[in-house]
């Protein structure tokens, strides 16, 4: 069945278009502008390096914000397809040199590989806990097969799959027709920053789509939306994809950024992360997943700077409270802290 | 024949330690759908109680069966009181408060004991079967698993403590306005569940070893048995325990043990994709 | 050059401050001129930690001795050390940051085979000299980089010999952990079992999260070798150490181990590791004056209980004393010259006794010591001395060929 076009707006959280749009468009701008001046400006390589990073997490983050946030699917697997994208990246550029055909690859295999898994987890019907096992025990199957492949036979092409030691060495991306051009670790933020960009602006636009509609009408009832001719489980596959490409394309410059990939990015411990900076940032939402892996991902890095307390100690004090405290999640609290503050200035409150 | 008798001790072994470290986590989760990813800092709490307590000076078996439940009891009690108690319908927020308190307690371990810890020696001898040596302690562990899940049982089934607990899990406001407290029902169940599973660590202690981080090695299977056993706590986990720890232990005699893991993880998401509701969702429905 | 002149150009401009202003706050410790600054990259906290905190105390320990004592070329040594948290995301990092923007001089640091994989290309790429310091499979070569400890040809042969002549034994049963260290490690063993006169009937591999071992002892006496040789690693197959003798095959068939360390000797009890034989180059126990003017000092810092080390910790304390040398023989801190002057085969004298610079491979010549635990002790029985890396030796010679940067597999026969 085709995808059809044509719900009722009204009562969808992105039905009223102005608010909804200055938001995004405010924050794309904002954020297009300190990609393109921060290499001009920043001096010490290692933020942007750190940024770099950060930024491939948010995509991570972004890529479960939209499968679970807003397609309601809650996928304890995201890993999986982020892991199947650097391996892919990996072997097919080692193989290939050119990083042309590794980068779609890293991003269309584990696309194909969430349709496939969601073909058969939805049209099998299976409901949302057990989805969520699902996509952890395949993550988990990844881990437990590519740490078992230190042996020789483990060799696809000229790539050795190396086991528990990972991949090293992986070529960088390059320019498509010139791959002797060295990419630099200013050119690596640039990249980095347009897909962020790119894979936001590209999933606020699905979200608004006729498509992404859809999609929420299922969240929200999918006995209704059933009932008004949607193929539901078409309709979560699809959205599942989605998720397993973005997801795809993080690993791919997370790959990029190491130079290096290994079977810790299928473990449990990452799965898990990948669901916190989510919760933390703010469910629902497709800024928030991207400020709580930034957050996350700075605190813990900052603490490893330190020896006199240990890390697990503090981090887990950290998550206690702040689930305790902060219970929306960061971007709720400050949307909530700006409303209250506009609303108290007389005069410029009126949306 | 021998060899076929000590599989078959070492097939019953897995399943019966499968059936234990999943035990605390099926009352937790069965029973109040609390995602606790504390539950192998549970397990890992328990296996320091005994140890602790062993040298303390006190008996082995008062610490493993006494001791060391009744810790992690009290600390499950404590959690529940002050942290999971405000969480209750947020499942995701548990989530995340649960897996602060895993870092908390690995790093709490790892502060006071630092990274290494010896632990206690399995106290029995071994036995023979014909030319194979086993170690009774692996028989003592099989006895534990079904003492465990025959107590759980009991008390569900015939007790006044069980009957108010399952009350209270399918309809809290009916149970409150029959003048029982929800919330002290909460409270106690999670206790019970978090004993179980301390009970279960302590009884490990002697054939692992002993880290902050040696709970990570169990939490993903307990949590594949006790979804894969479905909504009934007592049938569901001990026939997801045998399924998976069968397929397991024989596929890792057969080939290694990578391919026993692989083995377990691709039975539990075949299981699932033909009974979406795990195993008591399509048999044993109306069972405990 | 457009770059830098674009920047610049920017920077006069004066948008650069307010943008720096608006950028998120790294904080980047102020490097003080007049010192040199080590980079220590272990994990202490996590999985690893049974093996990082030996190793980082050890690199503290070194550092502040050399600083007490005047430092190097007459700067004090500034220590930055970061905790991965047995985490290989952050080795990047880290690493990363020690590079660029700690602007370490030297870096001393990675524990298992994967973070120094994780670790070696970034120090590559930003020329950075870098010591690696735990036993490994062997094969890194690379001309900044110089690897301390043992590889398997160094230490399994001995162990190997010493263990089939005490039992007489003919058939080994190898266990090992499944990565490429345990698959190399078996490979020599192999070879070994065959050189002295045996041969190996079983090879079985577990990966790092295993922890239940019935199922392998069943399989082993089944097979009924003369000996057992382990290669198995980390906290979940300790489990081994502890189901073996509850199976009481303790008395029945000698195990002899490439890995046992005190690292895993803290986790079980005396009578658990009773008679288990083991290899390295360093054991607390050596009988020697360095070695007890050594644990002397080391006791006064860490206290008179101090938890027993090994040769993690000496292998980097080591490293750091060779480094040292090296940088007074090149008069400078220089990464060019520093490495220039260790191709000269710059030797130190450890607590573990003479360790030497192999120019070729960039790892050192060194003693194997073998121990057979009594009563939860390390009992030296034998020393072999001079053992060089004979493994990475038949695939790197970075005299011949400077520019590899690489890590070989080797290929035993």
């Amino acid at each position: 069945m085709a995808l059809r076009i044509g719900i009722d707006a009204q009562g969808l959280s992105v039905g009223r278009l102005t608010p909804a749009l200055t938001g995004p468009l405010a924050l794309v701008v904002a954020v297009a502008l300190v990609i393109g001046i921060l290499p001009l400006v920043v001096s010490d390589i290692f933020i942007l390096l750190q940024l770099t990073l950060f930024m491939a997490y948010g995509i991570l983050a972004m890529s479960l914000g939209w499968v679970w946030g807003y397609g309601g699917i809650f996928s304890f697997g995201q890993a999986a397809f982020y892991g199947l994208g650097g391996y892919t990246y990996a072997v097919v550029s080692i193989n290939m040199g050119g990083s042309t055909a590794a980068l779609f690859a890293g991003v269309a295999v584990p696309a194909l590989f969430a349709l496939f898994l969601g073909y058969f987890m939805f049209y099998g019907r299976i409901s949302t806990v057990y989805v969520a096992v699902i996509t952890l025990v395949v993550s988990l199957i990844f881990y437990k097969f590519l740490g078992h492949t230190a042996g020789y036979e483990y060799t696809i092409g000229t790539a050795h799959l190396g086991g528990f030691n990972g991949m090293p060495a992986l070529p960088p991306i390059n320019t498509p027709g010139d791959p002797m051009r060295m990419i630099w670790p200013e050119d690596m933020f640039l990249i980095t920053g347009i897909c962020l960009l790119l894979v936001y602006v590209g999933l606020r636009l699905l979200m608004w789509s006729s498509f992404g509609r859809a999609v929420a009408a299922v969240r929200e009832n999918e006995i209704r939306a059933e009932l008004l001719g949607y193929d539901t489980r078409l309709y979560k596959m699809a959205t599942f994809g989605v998720g397993g490409a973005v997801a795809g394309l993080a690993g791919v410059l997370y790959a990029n950024w190491n130079s290096y990939v290994s079977p810790t990015v299928f473990d449990l411990g990452f799965s898990a992360q990948i669901i916190i900076w989510v919760v933390v940032g703010g469910l629902g939402t497709l800024v928030g997943p991207l400020v709580g892996a930034m957050i996350l991902g700075f605190v813990t890095i900052e603490l490893g700077t330190q020896q006199t307390v240990d890390v697990n100690l503090i981090l887990g004090v950290i998550l206690v409270l702040f689930v305790l405290a902060v219970p929306e999640g960061v971007t709720a609290q400050v949307r909530n802290l700006y409303a209250r503050l506009v609303e108290r200035v007389p005069g410029q409150g009126g949306a | 024949m021998d060899l076929a008798g000590i599989i078959a001790v070492q097939i019953g072994y897995t399943v019966a330690s499968l059936a234990l470290i999943s035990a605390g986590l099926a009352v937790i989760f069965g029973m109040m759908r609390v995602i606790n990813l504390a539950h192998g800092e549970f397990l890992m709490l328990g296996a320091y109680a005994v140890v602790v307590s062993t040298k303390a000076g006190i008996n082995f078996w008062v610490s493993m069966l006494v001791i060391a439940p009744l810790f992690v009891g009290i600390v499950g009690v404590i959690v529940e009181r002050f942290i999971v108690r405000f969480l209750y319908g947020r499942m995701m927020d548990t989530l995340i408060a649960t897996w602060g308190l895993s870092l908390l307690f690995i790093g709490i371990i790892t502060t006071i004991f630092g990274n290494a810890t010896e632990s206690v020696v399995s106290p029995l001898g071994s036995f023979e079967i014909g030319e194979f040596a086993e170690s009774q302690y692996r028989l003592f562990i099989i006895f534990i698993g079904v003492l465990v899940i025959g107590v759980i049982f009991a008390v569900l089934r015939y007790s006044r403590a069980g009957l108010i607990a399952r009350g209270t899990m399918q309809n809290a406001d009916m149970a409150a306005a029959l003048g029982i407290s929800p919330q002290r029902v909460y409270t106690i169940t999670f206790g019970v569940g978090a004993a179980l599973t301390g009970l279960a660590g302590a009884a490990l202690a002697p054939v692992t070893g002993l880290l902050p981080t040696m709970g990570a090695a169990f939490i993903a299977k307990a949590f594949i048995t006790v979804i894969g056993g479905g909504e009934a706590i007592v049938t569901g986990t001990s026939t997801a325990s045998a399924l998976f720890g069968t397929v397991n232990q024989v596929t890792t005699f057969l080939s290694t043990p990578v391919m026993g893991d692989v083995a377990l993880l691709i039975a539990a998401v075949i299981l699932l994709r033909l009974l979406p509701q795990g195993i008591t969702g399509r048999f044993f429905r109306r069972w405990l | 050059m457009s770059k830098v002149n674009r920047r610049t150009f920017l920077k006069a401009a004066g948008i650069g401050g307010a943008a720096v202003a608006a950028a998120p706050t790294v904080i980047v410790k102020p490097a003080r001129a007049d010192t040199i600054r080590v980079g220590g990259l272990h994990d202490r906290t996590g999985v690893i930690g049974i093996y990082g905190n030996e190793m980082a105390d050890a690199l503290v320990f070194a550092v502040d001795e050399i600083n007490a004592a005047g430092g190097v070329l007459g700067q004090q040594l500034e220590l930055i050390e970061y905790d991965a948290q047995s985490t290989m995301a952050n080795y990047s990092q880290y690493a990363q940051r020690l590079a660029t923007a700690d602007k370490a001089d030297v870096i001393f640091g990675g524990i298992t085979s994967a973070s120094r994989e994780s670790i070696r290309p970034v120090f590559d790429r930003f020329r950075k000299l870098y010591f690696y310091s735990t036993f490994y499979e062997g094969g890194v070569c690379d001309r900044t980089v110089f690897c301390n400890a043992e590889t398997p040809a160094q230490i399994n042969g001995p162990l190997l010999k010493y263990a089939m002549d005490k039992f007489g034994a003919k058939t080994v049963y190898t266990i090992a952990a499944d990565y490429i260290y345990g698959q190399i490690t078996a490979d020599w063993i192999k070879k070994y079992a065959k050189d002295f006169g045996g041969e190996v009937i079983a090879e079985e591999f577990f990966p790092l999260d295993v922890g239940d071992f019935a199922s392998t002892i069943t399989k082993i006496q089944q097979a009924d070798p003369d000996l057992v040789v382990s290669a198995l690693v980390g906290g979940n197959h300790i489990g081994f150490y502890r189901q073996w003798p509850a199976a009481g095959m303790q008395d029945k068939i000698p195990v002899a181990s490439t890995v046992f360390g005190p690292w895993e000797n803290a986790f079980v009890s005396a009578e658990e590791s009773e008679g288990i034989m083991c290899s390295y180059h360093y054991f607390q126990s050596i009988d020697t004056p360095a070695n007890h003017a050594f644990l002397e000092r080391w006791r006064a810092r860490y206290g008179a209980d101090a938890q027993e080390i090994g040769t993690l910790a000496i292998c980097t304390y080591n490293s750091v004393n060779m480094w040292k040398k090296a940088v007074e023989q090149a008069g400078t801190i220089d990464r060019m010259a520093v490495i220039e002057a260790l191709e000269t085969g710059i030797s130190v004298e450890g607590p573990g006794g003479t360790v030497t610079m192999d120019p070729p491979t960039h790892h050192t010549i060194m003693s194997a010591a073998i121990a057979e635990l009594n009563g939860g002790n390390f009992n030296i029985v034998e020393v072999a001395e001079n053992r060089t890396p004979d493994d990475t030796a038949t695939v790197c010679d970075l005299i011949a060929n400077p520019d590899q940067a690489t890590q070989y597999r080797i290929k035993v026969d």
